[in-house]
């Protein structure tokens, strides 16, 4: 299979349902409660196995950081979440492995593409660089180009790792991608506490990461196997509409949105249109302020 | 050993990426500005995975017909439920079905 025919060429691998919680009446231009919200989010406090409530003028960014939490518990939206978004997920892990065992490199190395960079698109460009003869410094320079926008997620995702447990600041960056931002703006429209979004995340994301993990090792199983009349090739898009529209909240969003589309029909997917969708979607922002002020 | 490289190196560089920008900017007050900027760049980034994962026309930059419609079939479903489910099983239905009829 060629690597354009691969549905998911330019996206994460993973994604989202969300929740009643999710969807109360937003207030307009409000700034973010959830993703982007200079506050760290509220966490009860923790005193000897007895959560005590803290408010929310202690537990910002500044707050005690949780350092007793357990990692155990699985949050049950996180699991919804995480189980609607499997009929997206797990088709496109398959075509994802059958594309990477045509192409160059032993299955298992292929194989762990999949748990440790965890990013469908850069999977590919990796492979397709090395199968077309690249260097090792040039074809992970490609990849990392695809997972740049990473680091605009991770920003704005990074207000809710302050104060968190040592282990969550160490793992749960590896699990940012496009489908587990959309999970948590789409989730969270009240400020959440640390607790509260760490158990989300967690159970969300290590959910969706096993199931592309195992999906992929499927694909390079079954191979050519898989039949081609499935209509794989609009999944992902199908996917990334799910996840978006529940989440804009306010008018701004909508046109934030709007312009990343109309920059991506403008461009051909490459990184000036990465750089001028994070450019308009950020000016939009501003002058949403502006407006607003 | 030369893929496995690769793909080592790439997953550390896409680590340092992810968790540099946690690190960078978890325990700084950023300016309204810069939070709403960085929310809308977001979202924009999002919108655009959409366009930019559509099955290839024979037009650059082009949009397909069966796109077109599971596109605004997804749109319409996504407004009225929540359920990423729903709205994949429909859109795709409709672009599949649409394929079928126009080709």
């Amino acid at each position: 299979m060629a690597a354009a025919s691969v549905p998911g060429a330019s996206s994460g691998p993973i994604a989202a349902e969300s929740h009643a919680v999710g969807h109360g009446t937003p207030a307009p231009e409000q700034v973010a409660p959830g993703i982007g919200s200079t506050t760290g989010g509220r966490e009860p406090g923790t005193s000897r196995g007895q959560e005590v409530p803290m408010s929310d003028s202690t537990a910002g960014t500044t707050g005690t950081a949780d350092t007793t939490a357990r990692p155990a518990r699985l949050d049950a939206h996180g699991v919804r979440d995480a189980g609607a978004l499997a009929a997206a997920i797990a088709p496109l892990g398959l075509a994802m492995g059958v594309a990477l065992g045509e192409l160059a490199g032993p299955h298992l190395v292929s194989w762990l593409s999949a748990p440790l960079l965890l990013a469908g698109a850069s999977q590919l460009v990796l492979f397709s660089q090395l199968d077309g003869g690249a260097s090792v410094l040039a074809a992970t320079g490609a990849a990392l180009l695809v997972n740049s926008r990473f680091v605009v997620y991770g920003a704005a995702l990074a207000p809710r790792f302050a104060g968190q447990p040592g282990w969550f600041r160490l793992l749960g960056p590896h699990y940012i991608v496009d489908q587990t931002y959309g999970l948590v703006a789409a989730r969270f429209r009240d400020d959440p506490t640390r607790q509260e979004f760490r158990r989300y995340f967690m159970t969300a994301s290590t959910l969706l990461w096993a199931l592309w993990t195992a999906s992929v090792g499927a694909g390079l199983l079954i191979g050519t196997a898989l039949p081609e009349s499935l209509p794989l090739e609009f999944v992902l898009s199908a996917m990334f509409v799910a996840l978006v529209v529940p989440g804009i909240r306010a008018r701004s969003e909508a046109w934030a949105a709007a312009a990343g589309v109309a920059v991506a029909l403008a461009g051909a997917g490459t990184m000036p249109t990465l750089l001028g969708v994070v450019a308009a979607g950020g000016a939009v922002g501003a002058l949403s302020g502006r407006a607003r002020s | 050993m030369i893929a496995l490289a690769a793909v080592l190196l790439a997953t550390a560089g896409t680590f340092a990426m992810r968790a540099g920008s946690v690190r960078a900017f978890e325990s700084r007050d950023l300016p309204p500005t810069a939070t709403r900027m960085l929310r809308h760049a977001a979202v924009a980034i999002m919108a655009s995975l959409v366009i930019t994962n559509l099955p290839a026309t024979s037009a650059p930059g082009g949009v397909g017909a069966a796109s077109a419609t599971g596109l605004v079939a997804a749109l319409l479903v996504a407004r009225r439920t929540p359920s990423p489910t729903v709205v994949m099983v429909v859109a795709v239905a409709v672009y599949a079905l649409t394929d079928a009829l126009v080709g």
